[in-house]
C-alpha cells in the first residue's frame, strides 16, 4: 500500500515535471508508460536486443562467479593465497573500470570475448571480497568442534566453511550481478553499438525520448527481477537464519 | 583402578618454547569411569589442560597418554562439550547431535535412530527438527551434550559448559548431567570456575593456579552416588570444602595480585 501511494507520488511529479519542461527530450510518464507497452508488447523491438546484451552477460557473470568464489574461500581459508591476491583486490576495488573498456576493445577486437572480459572485470572483485569476508566470519569454533569430532579437511569444507559462507557468497552474487550489468550496458554505450547499448544509442539520435526512457526501463526491470529470484534461492538456502 | 588419562610432566606455551607458558609441569592421572572437575582462576590453564587432552592442543613438552596412547592430533576417544555451545546454526537439532557419528561414518539410519535417542535423553524430545536460533540456552546446550553423549566415547571433556547459561538451568542441568553419568558411566573431565559446581559434580577436584598454571591440589569429594544436589548442598562437609576451597583460591589471588 505504502508502496503503491509512492508510485502514484512518484509518477505525479514525473508528469507534472516533464509537462511543465515541455521538452522533446524528457517525456512524461504517461508517454513513456505507452512506449514501455509498445516497445513490450507491440513491436516486441525490446526482446531482440535484451537477448543480444545478455549472451555476453550471462556467460561473463557466469565465468566470474565459477572463478571468484572458489578464490574468496582459498583467501580465507589460506593465508598465503590472502597475501597473494590481497593487493590486486584492492587494487581492482579501487580502479574504475570505465576507462579500461577502450583498452580491452584495442587489445582484444570488437566480437563476444572483449564484452564477456570486460563484464567479468567488473564484477569479479567484488564476488571474491564478499565471499572471502564472510568465509572468515565463520565461526572458529565450529571449525574446532568439527575437528575434535574427527572431521577432516574435506569435511571441515563442505560441512563447516561452505554452509557458514553461505549468506555472504549471496550478498557476493548480488553485488556482483548488479557490477556485472553495469559493464554490459557500459560497454555497448562506449564502444561496441549492439543491442541494448545501440538501441539506447538509436533512439536518443533519433529523439525518441520515450522509447530511450522505456528501453532503460526494461534493463532496470531485468536486474531487479534478477535480484529478486537470486534473493528467494538464496531464502530459501538459509531458512536457518 | 587403571588409568585411562595419564599426564605427565606437561607443560605449554602458547607462541611455542619461548612463548608465554600457559601449563608447568601438569602430573595427572585420571581413572576410567571418574569425574574429575578442573577448578582455578581464569588464566590458570585449565582449558589448555583440557584441550591438551582432545587433541585440540599439542603440549611443548610432556606427554599425554589416553588408553597408554600418546595423543596426537584431535583424539576420538573424546567428546567436547563447548562453552559457547559451538552448533551449526544450519543444521537441524536432530542434524547436528549426528554430526559426530556422521564424521565417524555411521550409517544414515543408525545414526538418525541414535541421534533421536540422545535428544529424548537430554530431554529434548519434539524439538528435533528445530534449528538452535530456536532454542533458549539451556536447550543449546543440551543440544551439545547430546551430540556429544551420542558417539559413546570412553571419555567426555566438557569446558565450562554450563557458565553461559543463568543459575537456575544451571543447576537443572548439573543434575541432569549427573543423573545421566550415574545411569551411562564415563570418564568426565569438567573445566569449571565455580566451586560449589566443582565439588557437587566430581569425584575429585584438581585445583589450579595461575601464571603459569599448574596443579595445587588434589581433593577427594567423596560424597555418596548418585548424588541429589541439594541434599550435598546442606551437608556440613560441603560448606567446610567450599570455604577451604575461597580461601585457596583467595591466597592465591592475593599471591598473584601482590
Amino acid at each position: 500500500m505504502a508502496r503503491l501511494v509512492a508510485f502514484i507520488i512518484f509518477a505525479g511529479l514525473w508528469e507534472w515535471g516533464a509537462t511543465s519542461a515541455n521538452s522533446i527530450l524528457i517525456p512524461t510518464f504517461t508517454e513513456t508508460a505507452k512506449a514501455l507497452f509498445e516497445t513490450m508488447f507491440v513491436t516486441g523491438d525490446v526482446w531482440p536486443a535484451l537477448w543480444i546484451s545478455n549472451i555476453p552477460m550471462l556467460i561473463g557473470y557466469g565465468i566470474s562467479v565459477a572463478v571468484s568464489v572458489p578464490l574468496g574461500l582459498a583467501m580465507a581459508r589460506w593465508t598465503v593465497a590472502d597475501r597473494m591476491l590481497n593487493p590486486i583486490t584492492a587494487l581492482m576495488l579501487a580502479l574504475p573500470i570505465a576507462p579500461l573498456v577502450p583498452v580491452v576493445l584495442v587489445a582484444l577486437g570488437m566480437g563476444m570475448t572483449p564484452k564477456v572480459v570486460i563484464i567479468i572485470l567488473f564484477s569479479w572483485v567484488f564476488i571474491t571480497t564478499n565471499v572471502r569476508a564472510g568465509t572468515r566470519q565463520v565461526d572458529r569454533h565450529l571449525v574446532e568442534m568439527a575437528r575434535s569430532f574427527g572431521a577432516s579437511e574435506r569435511e571441515v569444507w563442505f560441512r563447516i566453511l561452505i554452509p557458514g559462507a553461505i549468506p555472504a557468497v549471496f550478498a557476493g552474487l548480488r553485488i556482483g550481478l548488479g557490477r556485472a550489468f553495469a559493464g554490459m550496458v557500459i560497454v555497448e554505450l562506449i564502444m561496441l553499438p549492439v543491442g541494448i547499448g545501440a538501441q539506447l544509442m538509436d533512439y536518443r539520435g533519433d529523439f525518441k525520448a520515450d522509447l530511450l526512457y522505456a528501453t532503460t526501463i526494461v534493463v532496470v526491470m531485468e536486474a531487479v527481477l534478477l535480484a529478486i529470484a537470486m534473493q528467494a534461492f538464496e531464502r530459501h538456502l538459509i531458512r536457518w537464519k | 583402578m587403571s588409568s585411562i588419562i595419564d599426564i605427565k610432566g606437561m607443560s605449554h606455551a602458547y607462541g611455542g618454547a619461548g612463548g608465554t607458558l600457559a601449563l608447568s609441569d601438569v602430573n595427572l592421572e585420571i581413572r576410567k569411569n571418574e569425574f574429575v572437575t578442573l577448578l582455578g582462576p581464569s588464566g590458570c590453564g585449565k582449558t589448555t589442560l583440557m584441550r591438551a587432552i582432545g587433541g585440540l592442543v599439542t603440549p611443548t613438552s610432556g606427554s599425554v597418554l589416553v588408553n597408554g596412547k600418546q595423543v596426537r592430533g584431535p583424539n576420538l576417544d573424546c567428546a567436547i562439550v563447548f562453552q559457547n555451545f559451538a552448533l551449526m546454526p544450519w543444521a537441524s537439532v536432530l542434524q547436528n547431535v549426528a554430526f559426530g557419528l556422521e564424521m565417524r561414518g555411521v550409517g544414515k539410519a543408525e545414526r538418525m535412530e541414535k541421534a533421536r535417542e540422545a535428544i529424548a535423553l537430554v530431554g529434548l524430545r519434539g524439538f528435533e527438527d528445530k534449528y538452535p536460533k530456536q532454542l533458549s540456552g539451556g536447550m543449546q546446550q543440551r543440544v551439545g551434550l547430546a551430540r556429544a553423549l551420542v558417539v559413546s566415547t570412553p571419555i567426555m571433556l566438557m569446558d565450562e559448559p554450563f557458565g553461559a547459561l543463568d543459575q537456575q538451568t544451571r543447576r537443572y542441568m548439573q543434575e541432569e548431567l549427573l543423573n545421566i553419568w550415574q545411569q551411562d558411566q564415563r570418564s568426565v573431565v569438567f573445566v569449571t570456575h565455580d566451586m560449589e559446581e566443582a565439588i557437587l559434580l566430581a569425584d575429585r577436584v584438581v585445583l589450579m593456579s595461575n601464571r603459569p598454571g599448574r596443579i595445587e591440589e588434589v581433593l577427594d569429594i567423596n560424597f555418596e552416588r548418585p548424588r541429589n544436589p541439594e541434599e550435598v548442598e546442606r551437608m556440613p562437609e560441603f560448606i567446610e570444602l567450599k570455604e577451604y576451597l575461597w580461601n585457596r583460591l583467595r591466597q592465591m589471588h592475593e599471591m598473584s595480585a601482590a
